[in-house]
């Protein structure tokens, strides 16, 4: 009798493997690290409203556990010179109530690419093939204008489900003033990002209790056998 | 924020349809949270018959409307009634746009069971004063709905860079934007000024307020707020207070300008300032809330006592009454920062203090100001009585010097720059060429958001609707993600599932507790400020205590093999490690499950079966476990990695599609235990396995079989077997009503299925 892969893992082999098809390695960064790493570099600043937004768990020793995998920006370059693609992935931690749609540890993919064309016709071709792999080919979807302050322009795409529009990926050309806090020439270099919540995914798509995914009931986990 | 659709189409009167405005909104990057119609039920088709002077009430009639079921008297105020009139009939029960719920009331010794509507009182714009008029033919007695202008109110999640469009007049430009025409204009009207004025005078004005102007006028309090902004305020959610209050409001709502109203009669004196507020000063705000305030607040003052948080809101006792006589009303522009810091600084975001701090447009204010007052001297029929204004600091226009093929490239898609030129023309940015590439832009006054190459490529995409724009794939390159230690835990996760293990993923927290209780060295232990879920403010050095909590969470399964590949934390560092539990009753199955572990893995069994950990009785009791053997094995993956390399092959990747997942019960089991004797050529699991098919109707989760014996007492052709059921409903627990109707629903089916007969 086989165990069972977790669902995060399954969704997760998905995206990394389009990614991967794609050209980007893939990188890792700590949990915990600096508040620049994890808000200032990305513009964050502590009177910016979308980071009043984020709540952070912070550590006795000054680090704070990440809020987003994007702190994973600032290790690019340890990895190598531009041009790179780069996808990582691992967990987040927001310090705020829990619910059927909100958790305080939560995956996320996010994938970095730095070249010297790239344009924000890349950045949609991108979107669009990893919409359409992830959730099926038929995938009804849109592009939506928003606001990160680390891309400019921002964007975000939302799928058609349950008869209404949700938001499944952030996405932007990397700001200016963040590729020069990677150590990056932004008159040589332009960049392009976009990030996934998995467990956000996964209960959008399976319509289930956000917090089932870390509960580790196995009445829950066995529905995700392998069928085969 | 709220937007009234009939309040937008005063200043774009050609606005797209309701049904294509969400799309269009979202186009130009403003999420829409909701669009609910104004139309209300409760509103009837009724036709005048009769008409009577009110005999208590010189200027009131007593109507006698038919609704098709019956005659009532209505009382109304409107003047030139006319017989055979179709209006409209708010009946008792309905609430009107305003916030007023009809009901029947006597007006004046007359009985009226509802009430005729006139526009405003629906919330319509009508120039018309009297009674809203519907057509000949409109059917008495039916919704006066479908002849009422279609009306929504459309809430918006506006991103913290559009200062701009957090007002009515401000969305509308944003919208008409997209005609690639003009700039939306709008025609301010301006008041009639007294002759000579010194009665108002300005102390030092903070460097941080950047304008600032007053404005004394007359105040009769007996005049009401006209209903239309009655009903327009209430729409979009703001109360009603008072006219001058609501004035501020009405303007602050329709071009963004954040104005206060100042009880003349309670200022102590028309010298204003604007300045710091000393550390500890005493405030008390209109909402009767004590504050003790520090330099990082500013305060506008009359003769230096504060009469207001500057940007945020006045004080208690400088507001307007029923009784006041006289109002002062005034505008300011600060920087944008100082009003944020401190309107947070006392958790006192107010609408005013938002729009300044996400900039307002500076260029526009006296414009603005003066079209308030107008509007009040309109309305009351009062006047202005004197003015001062400080003199306004320069407005900086951010000018940006760049090439246009640039900016093409950027977006990737071929647009034409004429095209280019037009859409940022539209939303009010000035161009220069020095040549056919190089251009100068200038952004508007109500814009701060446009500094750079990169925010006007938003504009531009923001405007030609981003779902048209070409795509452009990456260029291929070769993919290396196989070799990377991803790809190689993935294997080694799918031979531990292959072997019979389930993978889980857990929190990484533990308590003092846990560390102590595990020998765990609390020195290299990283500490959390705050304890993210109960006591536990640590994070895990090893996977012990989050794989010991995920079996105690399982305790139905007997058998249970879990694994985890995760990160654990110490203050040398973060590793990824792996953990594998076997929780179980029966040593043996134990012992068996790990040296087939360690075969299929080809690693030496006997070495590996000493690096398992046995738990101790005392770590049971503390998580709870019921099983009596827990072992566990756990190393850092490098080490694992190392120890046993594995050849490349493939990594299943799921097909998502094809999961039909349902969400787990949090609501209590339940278990009946049922025996039942059966011909001894049923199939014991078959039998469990049809109860549990057909038991869904009742629901039935989960069947066991836990006995099976014959009896020569029962025959030879029989059987009997016993079985587990338990029970579940997703969205209760059940009761013993429920489970009684169950089992009896359940020997049923036994007998009529399998001729059972039941123990």
């Amino acid at each position: 009798m086989n165990g069972v892969l977790h669902p995060i893992s399954q969704i997760y082999r998905v995206a990394v493997a389009t990614l991967g098809d794609m050209g980007f390695d893939i990188i890792s960064a700590p949990d915990v690290d600096t508040a620049w790493n994890n808000f200032e570099s990305l513009r964050l600043t502590a009177d910016h409203p979308a980071r009043l937004g984020q709540k952070e768990f912070s550590l006795t020793n000054g680090k704070l556990l990440r809020t987003h995998i994007s702190n994973t920006q600032m290790y690019a370059l340890n990895h190598k010179q531009p041009p790179l693609r780069v996808m990582y992935m691992g967990k987040s931690y927001r310090n705020e109530a829990t619910d059927a749609s909100h958790e305080i540890v939560f995956n996320q993919l996010e994938c970095l690419a730095i070249e010297e064309n790239l344009s924000i016709a890349n950045l949609l071709s991108l979107l669009d093939t990893f919409t359409k792999r992830l959730l099926g080919q038929d995938v009804v979807y849109r592009f939506r204008p928003h606001l990160f302050p680390f891309t400019e322009p921002s964007i975000e795409v939302d799928i058609w489900h349950d008869n209404t529009w949700t938001e499944v990926l952030g996405s932007g050309m990397v700001h200016p003033e963040v590729l020069k806090n990677i150590g990056i020439d932004p008159n040589r270099f332009r960049g392009l990002a976009f990030a996934m919540g998995i467990e956000r995914l996964a209960y959008i798509k399976w319509n289930t209790d956000i917090r089932d995914f870390h509960a580790n009931k196995l009445a829950f986990l066995n529905q995700f056998k392998d069928k085969k | 924020m709220k937007y009234l659709y009939s309040w937008l189409q005063d200043y774009y009167p050609e606005l797209p349809n309701l049904d294509q405005l969400e799309s269009v909104l979202v186009q130009l990057g403003h999420d829409v949270e909701s669009i609910t119609p104004v139309a209300r039920d409760g509103l009837v088709v009724a036709e005048i018959k009769d008409i009577q002077p009110h005999p208590n009430g010189e200027k009131l009639s007593c109507v006698t409307v038919d609704t098709g079921l019956s005659q009532l008297k209505i009382v109304c105020g409107a003047k030139n009634l006319i017989t055979k009139q179709k209006v409209v009939l708010a009946t008792p029960g309905t609430t009107l746009p305003s916030g007023n719920k009809i009901q029947i009331t006597t007006i004046r010794g007359e009985q009226s069971a509802g009430m005729l509507c006139s526009g405003e009182d629906l919330g319509i714009n009508s120039s018309n004063p009297g009674l809203f008029i519907l057509p000949e033919d409109a059917p008495i007695g039916e919704s006066a709905k479908p002849f009422l202008p279609l009306d929504a109110v459309i809430t918006l999640d506006i991103t913290s860079d559009r200062g701009d469009v957090l007002s009515h007049f401000g969305l509308a430009r944003d919208l008409y934007a997209l005609k690639a025409k003009s700039v939306l204009q709008f025609n301010f009207k301006v008041p009639a000024l007294p002759q000579s004025n010194s009665q108002l005078q300005l102390d030092t004005i903070h460097p941080d307020c950047r304008g600032i102007s007053f404005v004394l006028t007359t105040y009769d309090a007996a005049i009401q707020t006209p209903m239309l902004w009655q009903c327009r305020l209430s729409l979009v959610g703001q109360k009603c207070i008072n006219l001058p209050t609501d004035l501020t409001n009405y303007i602050m709502l329709s071009f963004g300008q954040p104005l206060h109203a100042y009880d003349a009669s309670r200022l102590t004196s028309y010298y204003f300032g604007v300045r710091r507020a000393h550390d500890g000063e005493r405030f008390t705000t209109f909402q009767s809330k004590q504050l003790r305030l520090t330099p990082q607040n500013l305060v506008i003052t009359a003769a230096d006592k504060p009469i207001a948080l500057a940007g945020v809101m006045g004080s208690q006792d400088t507001g307007t009454t029923a009784s006041s006589t006289q109002v002062v009303f005034e505008a300011a522009s600060f920087v944008p920062k100082s009003i944020s810091l401190s309107a947070r600084g006392l958790n006192l975001l107010t609408d005013a203090a938002l729009r300044f701090e996400r900039h307002i447009d500076e260029d526009s204010r006296h414009n603005i100001f003066d079209h308030a007052m107008a509007l009040w001297c309109d309305v009351t029929g009062g006047s202005i009585v004197a003015t001062t204004a400080s003199k306004p600091v320069p407005i900086l226009k951010s000018e940006f010097v760049g090439n246009v093929v640039e900016l093409v490239d950027y977006i990737g898609s071929p647009l034409p720059y004429t095209k280019i030129q037009a859409l940022l023309e539209s939303i009010g940015c000035l161009i220069t060429h020095t040549d056919d590439t190089n251009w100068t832009i200038i952004s508007p006054s109500w814009r701060h958001d446009l500094v750079n190459m990169e925010d006007y490529a938003e504009e531009i995409i923001r405007l030609v609707d981003i779902n048209k724009l070409a795509k452009k794939p990456l260029s291929p390159s070769v993919p290396q993600w196989k070799r990377s230690p991803y790809w190689k835990n993935e294997f080694l996760k799918d031979t531990l599932v292959a072997l019979g293990l389930t993978e889980i993923q857990t929190y990484p927290f533990i308590s003092l507790e846990e560390i102590q209780l595990l020998g765990i060295d609390q020195q290299k232990s990283l500490e959390l400020c705050e304890a993210p879920i109960g006591n536990k403010n640590f994070l895990r050095t090893n996977l012990t205590p989050s794989l010991l909590k995920a079996v105690a969470d399982n305790p139905e399964t007997p058998h249970i093999s879990l694994f985890e590949i995760a990160k654990v934390y110490s203050t040398e560092g973060e590793i990824e490690q792996i953990g594998i539990v076997l929780a179980s009753n029966s040593q043996t199955q134990i012992d068996i499950k790990w040296q087939n572990m360690f075969e299929r893995l080809r690693l030496p069994v006997s070495s590996w079966m000493s690096r398992i950990k046995n738990i101790e009785p005392d770590v049971f009791k503390y998580y709870k476990i019921r099983k009596p053997i827990v072992t566990i094995l756990e190393m850092p993956i490098e080490q694992f990695n190392q120890i046993k390399t594995f050849d490349i092959l493939p990594v299943a990747i799921a097909d998502l599609d094809s999961m039909e997942i349902k969400p787990i019960s949090h609501f209590q089991t339940s278990r009946r235990d049922v025996s039942v004797i059966v011909s001894k050529d049923v199939d014991a699991y078959k039998l469990a396995t049809d109860i549990l098919r057909w038991g869904k109707t009742i629901n039935i989760i989960e069947t066991s079989i836990f006995d099976v014996y014959r009896d020569p007492a029962m025959g030879s052709e029989k059987q009997s077997i016993s079985i587990r059921i338990t029970f579940q409903a997703h969205d209760h627990t059940l009761t013993q009503t429920e489970l009684n109707d169950y089992q009896s629903k359940l020997n049923q089916y036994l007998q009529e299925k399998y001729h059972g007969i039941i123990r």
